[in-house]
């Protein structure tokens, strides 16, 4: 007898403990707003900050406010693994936004527009404020789904201007002949479908989302330009056949410029104070090279990315997620961004600024900005391109054998916009 | 005669010296790491295998810790899971063990053989299940969830500790019993006693485990909080792309203070290992 009471008192105890306790947390739910915001580590103390003024800012309210770690890169992988243990508000880079938004995880701003009038803002405040490509990337269908907080997710050429003249660094001809002079190398990394996009979106070829999430690309054909896409890949060969030029790995640019190898290199704001610390004095950073396709020099073109703080759409407080996802990519912000951690602001006002103007990584990018675009492409993209950049790096073709280049752009195209299972 | 020692002289220090370039390409890495680790420059530079500058700079960065590296906090979570998770499973497997080996009852074989097949299945595959299941608790991001993980499945582990209580004489158990000892006496103050080596193997062998998990520790704290990290994630958030620039060189730091505690438990292990796993002929 005393056996049955145990093993039946003990679960309902169990079952009576742990209701009590869901209780408990949601009356207190009702006095303190629980947010959790995740940002990159390097941000942190910053994060604390602005989330500190943004309580400053609505002394009536009490929250509960946490800050958690989860670099922009690979917020989308984390996010929906679990999207409703994840933050409340985080940030990400764009080209996440499309998966992101299908999941369901991240809030349509549309329809918490109310919620900014506590701020005394509306919609069209933060899209006017902000870069148009950033907005535009911020969109789907019209509807806005996160805040641009910044406009520095690109690359362009960095380069020590104690070797390199100015001349030099105007076409991928001049430099590497001036860098094999110097017995240094350049550096760019080919393998990875973000970065080799550049030569083919100068040369006037494009690349787009579907609806369906498949990608389409025509770099196997004749671009808009006039170019075909055996001469761009040629180009690029005889830029990889030069010994000046060192063919990297993704995320490898800094262990090279450390090295000393480097005269100059294709990288992005991230390897700033990498490159500052080697090439010292003669620390420089201008727009992408021209390079050679056919007859005519072509401008290399470039990724622009941007990033953004959204708010997830499980959130249990969104109203408030929304203001302070808003608060934390506001102009102040974005300049607190920029003072602190040299953030590539994407608002118009701090972008004018002439402390960014000044910067030397921001101001290659800007100058990079208008042969740059919003890189629209779908998952099945990343693994083809990278295998293309490999076999282009490693010398796999021959700049003579038109018709193995054709077959391995047709390689490159049917593998990109192959259907999804 | 002389001929054949020569012979055998020769083939010993052949042997030895495969035996010295093997360890020799084994411990490259652990050497490089060393290095790297005592390097003046914070980021990655593989120009040279040893830093152009020595310095503590980024061991003494680690116990100064920032809002990225914690890392002795990082080092006391781990320490509190593992000693958590090493009790809790010292207890499982030898308790299973004990059961199987000393005790006899009717699903004894069946449960043996049910546990061997599911041994077999790599962890790694229930960890969905594992991970909503916790959700379901609320014990994700929290030690508890973890220690759990850890520990729940470690009976099944209980191979080698039945192999070892197997040698102690049934007899002095029987003995036991028909004097009236209970069942965890004569586990607790019989077989134990006796079987030292196995005890002291099994608790160092689960002390180590969140020491070296990564997988189960990054998908159940997911909070993404710093602080509540365990060592492996966090010297792994090291290595992002735009903290590698300052980290790098800690991060290795990291990886030597980590071992610190894994290699001395392994040297003491290595003595208990052997006698744990040979010592039955001796008892016998």
């Amino acid at each position: 007898m005393k056996k049955v009471v145990k093993k039946v008192i003990a679960p309902a105890l169990a079952v009576a403990m742990a209701a009590s306790c869901t209780v408990c947390v949601n009356a207190e739910a009702d006095e303190t707003i629980k947010l959790t915001v995740w940002g990159a580590e390097e941000d942190q103390n910053l994060l604390k900050e602005l989330t500190d003024k943004f309580q400053e800012a609505y002394p009536d309210q009490t929250f509960d406010i946490q800050i958690g770690v989860e670099s922009e890169s690979t917020a989308k992988d984390t996010v929906l693994t679990d999207v409703e243990a994840a933050a409340d508000v985080f940030s990400f880079a764009d080209d996440q936004l499309a998966d992101l938004v299908k999941a369901g995880a991240l809030l349509k701003l549309d329809d918490y527009a109310d919620a900014l009038q506590l701020a005394g803002k509306t919609l069209d405040d933060v899209k006017a404020a902000n870069v148009d490509g950033s907005v535009e990337a911020a969109s789907l269908d019209g509807s806005l789904y996160a805040f641009p907080r910044a406009a520095d997710n690109g690359y362009f050429l960095y380069y020590d201007s104690s070797v390199l003249t100015e001349e030099d660094v105007a076409s991928w001809d001049s430099l590497l002949a001036a860098a094999d002079k110097a017995g240094k190398k350049v550096g760019m990394t080919l393998a990875s479908g973000w970065y080799n996009a550049s030569f083919f979106y100068g040369a006037g070829f494009t690349t787009g989302l579907n609806d369906d999430g498949t990608t389409s690309i025509d770099w196997n054909g004749t671009s808009a330009d006039g170019y075909t896409g055996v001469d761009v890949v040629k180009g690029m060969l005889e830029i990889t056949g030069n010994p000046a030029f060192m063919a990297i790995a993704d995320g490898d640019i800094s262990n090279q410029l450390a090295s000393g190898n480097l005269v100059a290199c294709v990288s992005g704001t991230w390897d700033g104070a990498t490159a500052q610390e080697v090439y010292g004095d003669g620390y420089a950073a201008t727009k992408l090279p021209t390079f050679t396709v056919g007859d005519a020099q072509v401008q290399q073109g470039s990724v622009a990315g941007y990033k953004f703080i959204g708010v997830n759409g499980y959130s249990e407080n969104s109203g408030w997620a929304v203001l302070l996802a808003e608060y934390l990519t506001n102009e102040e912000s974005q300049q607190a961004f920029f003072d602190q951690r040299e953030s590539g602001p994407s608002n118009k006002n701090v972008a004018a600024s002439d402390s960014v103007k000044e910067n030397v990584a921001l101001g290659a990018l800007a100058q990079q900005a208008e042969f740059a675009q919003a890189q629209k492409v779908g998952g099945k993209y990343w693994d083809p391109a990278q295998t293309f950049g490999e076999l282009i790096a490693q010398g796999t073709l021959s700049v003579d054998d038109d018709a193995a280049i054709q077959e391995a752009l047709d390689n490159l195209v049917d593998g990109v916009s192959a259907p999804l299972e | 005669m002389k001929k054949m020692k020569d012979s055998r002289t020769s083939s010993i220090v052949l042997h030895n010296l495969l035996i010295a370039v093997l360890a020799f390409i084994w411990l490259i890495p652990i050497i490089w790491l060393l290095c790297t680790s005592f390097s003046s420059y914070p980021g990655m530079n593989t120009s040279t295998f040893f830093p152009a500058k020595w310095s503590l700079t980024a061991y003494q960065k680690l116990f100064h810790p920032d809002s990225v590296a914690q890392f002795p906090q990082w080092f006391l979570n781990t320490f509190i899971i593992a000693c958590f998770t090493c009790a809790i499973s010292t207890m499982f497997v030898l308790m299973v063990a004990y059961a199987t080996s000393v005790m006899r009852f009717k699903m004894r074989k069946p449960l043996m053989n049910m546990a061997v097949i599911l041994n077999l299945f790599p962890g790694m595959l229930s960890m969905i299940a594992v991970y909503f299941t916790l959700k379901s608790f609320n014990l994700t991001n929290s030690y508890a969830g973890l220690i759990m993980v850890y520990s729940a499945s470690s009976g099944l582990g209980y191979l080698i500790a039945k192999g070892f209580f197997d040698t102690v004489p049934r007899a002095l158990c029987e003995a036991a019993r028909i004097d009236g000892c209970s069942e965890a006496r004569i586990f607790f103050q019989m077989v134990l006693p006796m079987s030292r080596p196995i005890v002291v193997y099994t608790v160092i062998s689960s002390f180590l485990v969140p020491w070296m998990d990564f997988v189960y520790a990054k998908m159940i704290l997911n909070a993404g909080i710093s602080s509540k990290y365990t060592v492996a994630i966090g010297l792994y958030k090291m290595l992002d792309k735009s903290l590698i620039n300052n980290y790098f060189t800690q991060f290795c730091a990291g990886g030597v203070l980590v071992s610190v505690p894994i290699s001395i438990l392994f040297m003491i292990m290595q003595k208990f290992y052997v006698e744990g796993i040979t010592g039955g002929a001796v008892k016998g």
